[in-house]
């Protein structure tokens, strides 16, 4: 099954699109789309539309984009060993301070080369506004169109240029490509595009277009001389290859001026030289190699070389966004803690105040039912203790003609039930008085006088029974003592 | 005045934490202490109602008592004599010629009562005599109550009996 990518160079003079397939490892160039983009008349909106409209382009296929050349910049970034954070690069934060945007609205996108340059490690540092890259993918979005990816047209220039000639790239080359606005030169090999130059371009002069050409050509060829030195530290070896791309270089005079002042070869892009295809060969042009090169990419985007500005944005919006809903449900779960908490805390807070009104209450209420004479309350414990102090005093003087109090006759009538008669314990004499008694008689034996004594303490009125001085009576076998009993205070 | 998102931010952070800090020190901190005082003030105040409670049914209780006693002090027949009735009931029970000794004496108790303490000193009596004599004390039409009772038994003859009694009797003043 053929898989299907679309490529789409958009800038302010023109718009290419070309749709690439590959089956079974085989690249066909299905379809291409070329217009100029008249400021007035044209919008990038119904162009993308009549891409799957009218052109017959695949809706599905995911499309690779352009970035715009206007807000593009590169920079190598060279650095030691010890320059490694952790073991990777970390050149972003003194880099993206150096671009000609607003730091906060860039985005960046890092392709380290595979190889030293001079001796060091390296990184092509790609920067575009984030803005303009946004409101490029909108377009996309708003006709429907699946953009996986966003690359620097030179990038995709050198797809073009390594799948077409892949027999001239084996060593280092040189790429130069003009859209009539920006000059685009890059040295590169077939794995790396060592760097990239803008250089300006300007109309033909008034009058003679052929000594513009020259001025171009002197100008270009300068700055291709000064950029290999600069990189290779050498002048340009006779076998080096130029690859000519854009709408500038289709004037054949000036391909001419190059091709004339250049001591290697001069080769034109040329679109179908690795790619089959059923596209009439009189359109194909080499404008749309940067098209054709973002199609490509879009096809194989690990095997080729280049940079994704939307995977860049897109990470750090992640990570951003990652960061703040991790902070926003730290806040949230802290809110919700301290929320539970103190809810908890005035729930407790009023379950405690109603116990304690309870209470109080009851206190109240206990004391008015006991006390209803007393009209002014301070204290309501010490003001009972008095009372019932008072109570108790008054109580005592009566106590005695109470129906709970010992009297007499229960007391002897309790103590001689209790005394069996085969005992025989002989009481001399007793003193009753109030819940005490005090006996004085003899028995046959201390035996006997124990059993008494054990008797007497399992009768339940009496609180204590105290035998005091037991001896034997001089001359007799009688036993002679006295008792203490101690009677409970109420009867029971 | 434009604010920078660094400015706003911060500023918000210290909006939260300002107002976090008054709803701390105006509300959190204010319950937490109330809520400790009550925590210590309620063991107490319910340990206190419940002796409360306690003192409270035995002050009903002795006041429902006290109050029937007070009834009969106050039902007693007007013109009883402690001295008189001791005297008719030893002639009852013949014991006028057991009797050693019948002294009376009278104290005021409290500012509400007169007690009036006879002691009957009696010699020689049975044990049945003196059941006799208390069961009739006990149900006297006057609220009496025997205070002490002293029992010798005699040596020379060991069925009859010595016996002193403090008889006690009140009267309201």
């Amino acid at each position: 099954m053929a898989k299907r990518s679309i490529g789409i160079d958009l800038s302010s003079s023109h718009f290419h699109a070309v749709q690439v397939s590959r089956t079974a490892g085989r690249l066909h160039l299905e379809k291409t789309f070329s217009s100029p983009m008249r400021r007035f008349s044209d919008s990038p909106d119904q162009l993308l539309s009549s891409l799957t409209t009218e052109h017959g382009f695949d809706r599905r296929a995911p499309v690779a984009l352009a970035a715009d050349s206007a807000d593009l910049f590169f920079r190598n970034i060279l650095s030691d060993a010890s320059d490694k954070k952790n073991g990777k690069l970390d050149p972003l934060p003194p880099v993206k301070d150096n671009f000609p945007l607003d730091p906060a609205d860039t985005i960046i996108d890092l392709w380290p080369h595979p190889q030293q340059l001079k001796h060091r490690k390296a990184t092509l540092v790609t920067a575009t506004g984030r803005k303009s890259a946004r409101n490029r993918l909108n377009a996309l979005k708003r006709t429907h169109l699946r953009c996986e990816l966003m690359d620097a047209p030179v990038f995709a220039l050198h797809t073009a240029v390594v799948t077409n000639h892949p027999q001239d790239t084996a060593a280092p080359f040189l790429m130069l490509y003009s859209d009539g606005i920006h000059i685009i030169l890059a040295l590169a090999d077939h794995k790396d595009v060592y760097t990239v130059r803008s250089l300006p371009s300007f109309p033909a002069a008034d009058g003679d277009p052929d000594a513009a050409r020259t001025k171009l050509t002197a100008l270009i060829i300068r700055e291709i001389e000064l950029t290999w030195r600069s990189i290779m530290g050498k002048t340009i070896p006779p076998d080096t290859v130029l690859f000519l791309a854009g709408s500038l270089f289709q004037d054949p005079d000036l391909f001419s001026h190059i091709q004339d002042s250049f001591t290697s070869r001069v080769i034109p892009l040329n679109l179908t030289s690795r790619l089959t295809s059923n596209v009439d060969t009189a359109i194909l042009s080499p404008d749309l190699g940067i098209a054709q090169g973002l199609a490509l990419r879009a096809l194989s985007p690990r095997d080729t070389v280049g940079v994704n500005f939307i995977k860049a944005d897109n990470q750090k919006e992640i990570k951003s966004a990652g960061l703040k809903k991790q902070f926003l449900i730290l806040v949230a779960l802290i809110t919700l803690l301290g929320a539970i908490s103190v809810i908890s805390l005035f729930i407790k807070r009023s379950r405690l105040e109603h116990e304690y009104l309870n209470l109080k209450n009851e206190t109240r209420t206990v004391f008015r039912q006991t006390l209803p004479a007393e009209t002014t309350i301070v204290d309501e414990s010490a003001q009972m203790d008095t009372a019932l102090h008072s109570l108790r005093r008054e109580y005592a003087n009566l106590a005695p003609l109470s129906d709970t109090a010992w009297d007499p006759l229960t007391v002897l009538h309790t103590l001689f039930t209790h005394t069996p008669s085969q005992l025989k314990v002989s009481i001399n004499s007793i003193s009753i008085s109030g819940s005490l008694i005090n006996l004085s008689a003899q028995c046959d034996s201390f035996t006997v006088l124990e059993q008494w004594r054990s008797l007497l303490q399992k009768v339940p009125a009496f609180a204590s029974v105290e035998i005091n001085n037991p001896q034997k009576i001089p001359d007799s076998h009688l036993v002679a003592f006295n008792a203490q009993i101690t009677l409970h205070t109420e009867k029971p | 005045m434009r604010l920078t998102t660094r400015e706003k931010r911060l500023s918000l952070i210290m909006i939260i934490f300002i107002a976090a800090w008054v709803s701390y020190a105006l509300l959190v901190k204010p319950a937490r202490a109330r809520l400790e005082t009550l925590q210590r003030v309620i063991p107490e105040k319910a340990s206190l109602l419940q002796d409360l409670k306690t003192k409270s049914r035995e002050y009903l209780a002795l006041s429902q008592s006290l109050n029937t006693l007070q009834k009969q002090i106050a039902s007693q027949p007007p013109d009883f004599n402690l001295l008189s009735y001791l005297e008719s009931l030893t002639n009852k029970l013949r014991l006028t010629d057991n009797v050693v000794t019948m002294q009376p004496q009278t104290q005021p108790l409290a500012d509400v009562y007169n007690e009036t303490i006879v002691i009957l000193e009696l010699k020689d009596i049975t044990l049945k005599q003196l059941i006799d004599l208390l069961s009739r004390l006990s149900s006297a039409s006057a609220p009496l109550r025997v205070r002490n009772l002293n029992l010798d038994k005699d040596p020379a003859s060991p069925q009859l009996l010595d016996t002193t009694i403090h008889i006690s009797h009140l009267t309201l003043k």
